[in-house]
């Protein structure tokens, strides 16, 4: 902080030394007594406001024009200074041109400054790890066994390859008991990310043994939250408990900030594979793994892609009669980075496309800002010519002046992009990976500085060139080439308007959408509140289902909650599992794919507690104990691919491919589990008393606010079991929020741009359409001097300001409907080409631009020809 | 140069100046205007006046010793040049001369 300072003043000053007499006497009256060398906030204030008045005075300071030689290196030089000098002082001598034009470049380049500083921190700036250009990810990826352990032991393309894969476990005896998420990893994944932990040591061979003592690297935010920082807890065992462990041992604390998948896990732990599962799918929980791995120097993405398929091959040939095919056989190998922001891609390009052409139409505004002043400085122009100053330097006058501007509106918008970046953090933390890393770097600043020198010679090219003729006299009107000019600048303005007009409407509809649209349930006043039945206790499903009898009796008990209800799985939050089945014994033919349903387990109010409709037959009720007969509940989605009416569903019998049969007894409505965007999916309930599942949550109705509600539910909880962990209370509401945060987070930010381009655009329509009627003026005046009427002159004038209204809303049109096809997969219950957003939009327009035209004629109509023709 | 003449403000600088005598530094000129005037005296300003006044040749400059207090930073002491010297008594003569007969205003208040 201090040496930027002192170089600011040093900057503003001219000179190094003056800077440090300036700095250190600000330090010494500022000086906080006990500190050295911080600045406080007053004394940086005072730097700068000191740098500023330095600055003000050196740009006010008089020009001296003494030429070298013509031609000579020093004449251009002291030309080109000149210019830049001369221009420094626009701003003082214009100061309302030059606040329009710098606020509207701001706009766009601090639009720009802050997407392209989001691009930067998601997909352009490589992973926090060592030589990260070499880590990839292999996909799909497979079960972890030890033959495929052993087939990857030796590879050409790869110096270290890992599995890794989700785990949870509740860590006790540090407080409440507390769920958290970590990763299980193989041997190598160290190895791979080249990353050391800060105390302690990785995982040894000796910990993936069978019957090896379990432990558990710890993430450091874990070891500062639960542990306060100690050291002495590495070597430790822990009260880490998961479905398999009850206690693990530390080995390590890894460095801050490490997060190889940006999943936000708090702790890892050793896989341990058994030798006996020698082939891929002979793992009881044979889900695939996420195979991450580092390159050797020479291999390549191509290379590995190669290897990792004949690996695959060989691995299918080893056990050709247990498995169809391995899944590595079809595998491809991609950069890490790539995998990660694949999904952030698309919706950061679009918005980069949008800001950039935000910054189009500033640059088309200040375009126009600039040929409207350009007519009042001609007569300046004029004389600077007729004392001989040549064209080019005339040109290079303006340019030096459109690079002022461009430069002023950069810093204003590079301040206004920090100030965003900020105040979103937090949302972009959970918006999208590494969304958190947002900043400006070098890499931000650079960009704004050339968007900004791109920028300056976009909107300051026309004015420059129209200069090469200063000596055009103003008395004649517009020239045929300016009026050509004007005509090209409103047709560019009404396409780049229509464009950002019909993507905020798509983004809007998108908006209103989301709010309309029926979850398939009330979600009205639910609340869910996290409850992990974790531990040895619980093994046993009668253990299970006592426990939480006695949860739902006294749950029930607290006053405002009318009718509590269980649930394995929360509508939107989680996943279910799919499984495959039959109806009626049905069979199937050779290898047609059998129908897929999740499946649910519930308690008894679970349907009336949400408010899920009942179509036929009756809900899980009291009866459906076990031993009775097993029983389900499904939705709409599964009744309808094979049944003509829900009735006829009710009394079938299912039957899973576990060989698990259950009767179904009723029909419910389906629910949008899988988010706002998809329809609900075929899905199974099953009652809580037949089949004791580890349940997560409680579900309630009720008009208490969610947290005095958690808190109840925690006492009585850990009033049963102190050892349960009890998350917080979240509204259904706020579930149903967060699955469509980041449709709609997207959605927010593009209407925002998309409004701020279109009320710009609208802006610079009204004011080039208005621009150029009233520079003919005087041909209007000429027609009604000979005996026009004035309405006949005013439809001339309208008829001829809205042909380029008309060509720019044609091109336009296209460019909305081509726009509307990159949104789509960001819209939301509207089409892409949504016939009433694209009608009303160049009706708009075409409106607005016609009031633009319609006022200033009718204002020149209304004026004695005669005046016009003397004031001209 | 004939066309160098002293504004008002320059003229209060170059006298503190020359009252600091070997101690003026951009501070401690600070001060001895602060504490002698009835001005408010804004920063920026000064150093300006300062800058202006060296370019001009009325005063010179230069570097003394880094002191903690400052951060390590060393002050930029000023003194009067010869230039400076001949205006500064110019101006306060003329002042003088002006002021001849009319003391009682000061009095007064």
């Amino acid at each position: 902080m201090n040496r930027l300072l002192e170089f600011v003043l040093a900057l503003a000053t001219g000179s190094r030394a003056q800077a440090e007499g300036l700095l250190g006497d600000i330090a010494e009256e500022n000086s906080i007594p006990g500190t050295t060398n911080a600045l406080s906030v007053g004394a940086v204030l005072a730097a700068l406001t000191v740098a500023a008045t330095f600055a003000v005075a050196r740009i006010t300071r008089p020009v001296h024009r003494d030429l070298p030689r013509p031609g000579s290196r020093d004449a251009m030089m002291t030309v080109l200074t000149q210019e830049l000098r001369s221009a420094l002082r626009l701003p003082w001598r214009a100061p309302g041109f030059a606040t329009a034009a710098v606020l509207t470049l701001a706009l766009g380049i601090g639009a720009n400054t802050a997407i392209f500083s989001l691009v930067n921190a998601v997909v352009l700036r490589p992973l926090p790890f060592p030589d990260s250009e070499q880590l990839v990810r292999v996909w799909p990826g497979e079960a972890m066994t030890k033959g495929w352990v052993m087939a990857f032991e030796n590879t050409e393309s790869f110096s270290a390859l890992a599995g890794v894969s989700w785990a949870s476990a509740t860590l006790s005896g540090t407080g409440r008991p507390i769920e958290l998420r970590g990763g299980e990893v193989s041997e190598q994944f160290f190895a791979v990310t080249g990353v050391a932990p800060a105390h302690g040591r990785h995982f040894a061979a000796e910990d993936h043994a069978v019957g090896a003592e379990p432990t558990v690297l710890l993430s450091h935010e874990l070891w500062m939250r639960a542990f306060g920082g100690d050291t002495s807890v590495v070597g430790q065992l822990v009260e880490l408990a998961d479905d398999d462990v009850g206690q693990r041992r530390v080995v390590g604390v890894m460095p801050a900030g490490y997060q190889p998948l940006y999943a936000q896990w708090e702790f890892w732990t050793p896989v341990v594979i058994d030798p006996q599962w020698d082939y891929p799918g002979s793992q009881m929980s044979a889900t695939a793994w996420n195979m991450v791995g580092r390159l050797r120097d020479e291999a390549t993405i191509d290379s590995a892609t190669a290897e990792v398929a004949v690996i695959g091959a060989q691995i299918q040939e080893s056990a050709p009669d247990r498995m169809a095919e391995s899944a590595l056989a079809r595998a491809v190998t991609v950069p890490l980075l790539a995998d990660m922001v694949d999904d952030e891609r698309q919706p950061l390009i679009l918005m980069l496309g949008a800001v950039a052409l935000l910054l189009l139409i500033a640059c088309t505004n200040v375009a126009n800002l600039l040929l409207a002043r350009g007519e009042a400085r001609r007569r300046e122009l004029s004389i600077r010519s007729a004392l001989g100053a040549s064209r080019r330097r005339l040109a290079a006058q303006l340019l030096s002046e459109s690079l002022v501007l461009a430069l002023l509106g950069g810093a204003l918008g590079v301040a206004a992009a920090y100030g965003a970046i900020h105040y979103f953090r937090r949302d972009l933390i959970n918006l999208m990976p590494r969304g958190g890393e947002v900043a400006l770097d070098v890499n931000t600043l650079l960009f704004a500085l050339a968007v900004s020198v791109l920028a300056s010679v976009i909107f300051g090219m026309l004015p420059a060139i129209r200069a090469q003729r200063p000596t055009a006299d103003a008395r004649h009107g517009d020239s045929s080439e300016q009026r050509r000019a004007n005509r090209v600048l409103v047709a560019v303005e009404v396409a780049l308007a229509i464009v950002f007009l019909a993507g905020a409407g798509l983004m809007l509809r998108t908006l209103s959408a989301f709010g309309d649209v029926d979850p398939g349930f009330d979600t009205n006043g639910v609340v869910a509140v996290g409850v992990n039945a974790v531990g040895d206790n619980y093994d046993d499903p009668y253990a299970l289902h006592g426990f939480f009898v006695e949860v739902e009796e006294e749950v029930a008990a607290i006053p405002g909650i009318p009718a509590p209800a269980f649930a394995m799985s929360l509508p939107f939050g989680d996943g279910s599992w799919g499984w495959n089945y039959t109806i009626d014994s049905d069979s199937y033919a050779e290898g047609a794919p059998m129908p897929n349903a999740g499946f649910r387990v519930v308690s008894t109010s679970y349907f009336d507690t949400l408010g899920i409709p009942l179509l036929a037959g009756r809900l899980l009720d009291a009866d459906d104990v076990h031993g009775a007969e097993e029983v389900v509940v499904v939705n709409d989605a599964f009744a309808r691919p094979h049944f003509e009416r829900a009735e006829d569903a009710v009394g079938r019998v299912i039957t899973l491919n576990t060989d698990d049969s259950f009767r179904i007894v009723g029909v419910v409505q389906g629910i949008r589990h899988l988010g706002f965007r998809s329809d609900p999916v075929p899905e199974m309930y099953r009652s809580f008393n037949q089949h004791p599942t580890r349940m997560r949550h409680v579900v309630a109705r009720t008009a208490m606010d969610a947290e005095s509600l958690g808190e109840a539910i925690q006492a009585v909880v850990w009033d049963i079991d102190p050892d349960v962990p009890v998350r917080d209370a979240i509204t259904m509401d706020e579930i149903m929020r967060t699955s469509v945060h980041e449709a709609r987070l997207f959605a927010q930010l593009l209407s925002a741009f998309a409004a701020l381009g279109a009320v710009l655009a609208g802006i610079g329509v009204y004011g080039v359409v208005a621009y150029t009627v009233s520079r003919s003026r005087r041909a209007l005046a000429i027609r009604m001097a000979l005996g026009a009427s004035a309405s006949s002159v005013i439809r001339r004038s309208l008829r001829e300001a809205l042909a380029p209204v008309a060509v720019g809303a044609v091109a336009g049109l296209a460019g909305a409907a081509a726009a509307g096809e990159l949104l789509a997969s960001l819209l939301f219950g509207v089409t892409p080409r949504d016939p009433v957003t694209l009608a009303a939009v160049p009706l708009l327009l075409i409106a607005l631009a016609s009031a633009a035209a319609w006022l200033p004629s009718r204002r020149a109509a209304r004026v004695d020809p005669a005046e016009v023709l003397r004031q001209e | 140069m004939a066309s160098k003449s002293l504004g008002e403000f320059e003229q209060m600088v170059l006298l503190a100046v020359l009252r600091r005598g070997d101690d003026a530094y951009g501070a401690a000129v600070r001060d001895e205007l602060t504490e002698n005037t009835s001005r408010q005296i804004a920063r920026g300003a000064m150093y300006v006046t300062l800058d202006r006044l060296e370019r001009k040749g009325l005063l010179r400059s230069r570097m003394g010793e880094p002191t903690p207090e400052r951060g390590g930073r060393a002050k930029r002491y000023y003194e009067l040049s010869d230039d400076g010297r001949v205006l500064l008594r110019q101006a306060g003569r003329d002042l003088m001369n002006l002021w001849q007969g009319q003391e009682s205003l000061i009095d007064d208040a």
